[in-house]
């Protein structure tokens, strides 16, 4: 085919530049890609969240048990440096596909339909270990997952986008509902991440490794089913997303080298002053858009990755804003730590389970992810689904 | 109404760009964005298609880089300027197909104004690949909505799960190394085929159309047991079949666009029939009026 394809090259550069370059072909007026847009028609409806689920391995570990592990004496204080007290883990008999189909499974129960109610299944997992610690790249794990709870007319793939990847999903399927494309579907991921932990915990030598952040990774398996929802009815208001990717390398992860799984390189600190600094003009675009302010949302859930950026990055937004959230942020780093893509819905649901969610309460879903990707799904919490959780008025 | 395919272009690897996906993805989003008359700064969403990148990097994904690296919106916001959101699909040999629907609902919605997809597959380099089977080559599309056209009007899938039977793909300790390994079944093409020829059927079905109403049916992989099969299950001659690239892999759909579009043969088209199939199996078809 390198003929052929130089040939299409070729082809393509005998056609010469032309002398009229555009711009910019949108009436968006946001840095944020947002839906709903500014310029579009009216949807033919709103998609709602209707069920939530999750799947933690029953393992704990803490965090003194994992210093206590490293093999070089580092001194590091992590729990001090970053609120985790302890994190679920896998002892190997879950693995991201297991932890997917789990929390797919337990998302239908929440949900009340069958898996084929579904007309999409979308996985978003950073990790696809299966069958031991092989990464899958193909075939995608979404046509697993759909297969293993029994949905065999929904459209599948996988979409990958670090720790923002179900929300990257929920952003997709939200799209496909509003046009009435679909009528529901699932946005699931499995995170076995903790392998890159234990990796971690071998290379670690003192606390400027470009690793720590490895060690406040937590497996967990999570799900959402979103569906059409009635004409009355509030649902999923607004979701917002940008790649400043000018940051895209400030976290790198690849397969390590002579160990089994993957080793993650961070650059923490230039993360977190990135984010803050762009996630506050977003925010407030946001909510704009929405024609909300910062302390009209309940609860916020941003992306768990330490208690202490959590808290700076809310006092950042309070400053900015001139205003706070209903509710302080939503913080389970403490005792789940890190689960990477599926941190908000895990959250969600701790929140849910807890009865601190009513129904009408607008939720913002914070996204945090590499790439350097952000992003807010702002909805309203309906009855049926904290009546899912046993929370009702 | 519709979402159309306004630049295409293809890349293929030489010898130094073998193990770099990234700067062949690059290079292939920078030529589709120069076909299609449009700056860096146009694009809303980028898509990635691709599946195996340099050094098998797991994190971020891949398309921020190609979105860096192409200086596409890559700096901290600005008031009055548009931002891009970009990521990953994998969706195997329909991956692109599968970013067409994704880039359509977005643009039918207005959303966005401009979607660029891209997919690229290299050897990961290092030796972190055992006996990787594909070409290295990259290849992207530039999607916009148009008021005049139909463009994309319709599209179907079907999955047949055979666990990896048929093609698997996966990064796993071998001699004491992580590397890459594909398999491939002999019969995989035709396989892929034969889950393929459902969706495209009932593509067909939706619109009422018959195999003679299809001017083109622009698909991929291009293996010839998998075009011989479509022609033969769909009743199509064989020079209404655009395929090109048998030895590409994410790219290859691109590729048959890219070929599909000499000789004006896909604008002037009145019925194109997207067919892909891949690992899962899973295919999609799709139904696009130029």
């Amino acid at each position: 085919m390198r003929g052929a394809a130089r040939a299409i090259r070729l082809w393509w550069a005998s056609k010469g530049p032309g002398t009229m370059w555009i711009v910019s072909t949108t009436e968006r007026r946001q840095w944020l890609v947002m839906e709903p847009s500014n310029s579009g028609p009216e949807a033919l409806c709103r998609a709602r969240v209707a069920a939530a689920g999750r799947c933690l391995p029953p393992t704990h570990l803490s965090t003194a048990d994992l210093m206590a592990s490293m093999r070089h004496r580092t001194n590091i204080d992590l729990e001090r440096l970053t609120g985790i007290h302890e994190r679920r883990v896998s002892d190997g008999r879950d693995d991201s596909l297991t932890l997917a189909v789990g929390a797919a499974r337990d998302c239908l129960a929440h949900s009340g339909h069958g898996a084929e109610d579904l007309d999409a299944v979308i996985s978003c997992s950073i990790t696809k270990f299966h069958d031991g610690l092989v990464q899958w790249l193909e075939p995608p794990m979404s046509v697993a997952v759909a297969n293993a709870i029994g949905s065999h007319h929904a459209v599948t793939f996988d979409v990958s986008n670090a720790c923002a990847g179900m929300l990257t999903g929920v952003f997709i399927l939200n799209n496909w509902i509003r046009q009435g494309l679909i009528r529901r579907g699932m946005v699931v991921s499995g995170e076995y991440i903790s392998p890159l932990e234990r990796n971690a915990s071998a290379h670690i030598r003192s606390i400027l490794s470009k690793e720590l952040a490895s060690l406040t990774l937590g497996d967990a398996g999570a799900a959402l089913i979103l569906e059409r929802a009635a004409d009355d009815a509030a649902g999923i208001g607004l979701i917002g997303f940008t790649t400043i990717a000018e940051h895209s390398r400030l976290c790198l992860a690849y397969p390590a080298s002579h160990e089994a799984g993957a080793r993650m390189f961070t650059r923490s600190q230039a993360l977190q002053r990135a984010a803050i600094k762009d996630t506050i003009p977003l925010l407030k675009e946001v909510l704009d858009a929405a024609g909300l302010a910062i302390s009209d949302i309940d609860h916020v859930i941003p992306h768990q990755t330490s208690a202490r950026a959590i808290r700076k990055g809310m006092a950042e937004v309070t400053r900015a804003l001139g205003g706070e959230p209903r509710r302080p942020a939503v913080e389970t780093v403490d005792h789940f730590g890190n689960t990477a893509s599926t941190t908000h819905t895990v959250a969600l649901i701790e929140e849910m389970e807890a009865g601190r969610v009513a129904a009408g309460d607008q939720v913002a879903l914070v996204a945090l992810a590499s790439g350097l990707v952000l992003g807010v799904v702002l909805f309203t919490a309906d009855e049926e689904l904290v009546g899912s959780y046993g929370n009702h008025d | 109404m519709g979402t159309t395919i306004d630049g295409i272009a293809v890349v293929g690897g030489s010898w130094r760009s073998r193990h770099r996906a990234l700067r062949l993805a690059v290079a292939a989003t920078g030529a589709a964005l120069e076909d299609a008359r449009l700056q860096p700064a146009a694009v809303d969403i980028l898509i990635n298609a691709g599946i195996y990148h340099d050094r098998n990097l797991g994190e971020p994904a891949l398309a921020p880089l190609i979105q860096a690296d192409s200086g596409i919106n890559a700096g901290d916001p600005t008031p009055g300027r548009i931002g891009t959101f970009s990521f990953d699909v994998a969706n195997g040999g329909s991956g692109v197909l599968t970013a067409l629907r994704i880039a359509d609902g977005f643009l039918r919605s207005r959303t966005v104004a401009t979607v660029v997809i891209v997919a690229e597959d290299a050897d990961p380099g290092f030796g972190l690949a055992a006996d990787f089977p594909f070409e290295p080559a990259a290849g992207a599309v530039v999607c916009r909505w148009t008021d005049t056209e139909p463009g994309l009007v319709s599209f179907r899938w079907h999955n047949r799960p055979d666990d990896g039977a048929a093609f698997r793909a996966g990064i796993g300790l071998r001699h004491g190394r992580n590397v890459l390994s594909v398999h491939e079944d002999p019969d995989f093409a035709e396989q892929a085929a034969e889950t393929a020829v459902v969706p495209a059927r009932e593509v067909l079905r939706d619109h009422g159309l018959g195999g003679d109403d299809i001017d083109l049916l622009v698909c991929s992989p291009a293996a010839p047991a998998f075009t011989k099969k479509m022609a033969m299950e769909l009743a199509l001659p064989d020079d209404r079949i655009v395929a090109a690239g048998p030895a590409l892999h994410t790219a290859a759909f691109i590729a048959a666009l890219a070929a599909a579009r000499q000789h004006s043969r896909l604008s002037e088209a009145r019925n194109v029939l997207f067919v892909c199939g891949g690992a899962g199996l899973t295919a999609g078809a799709a139904l696009y009026r130029p």
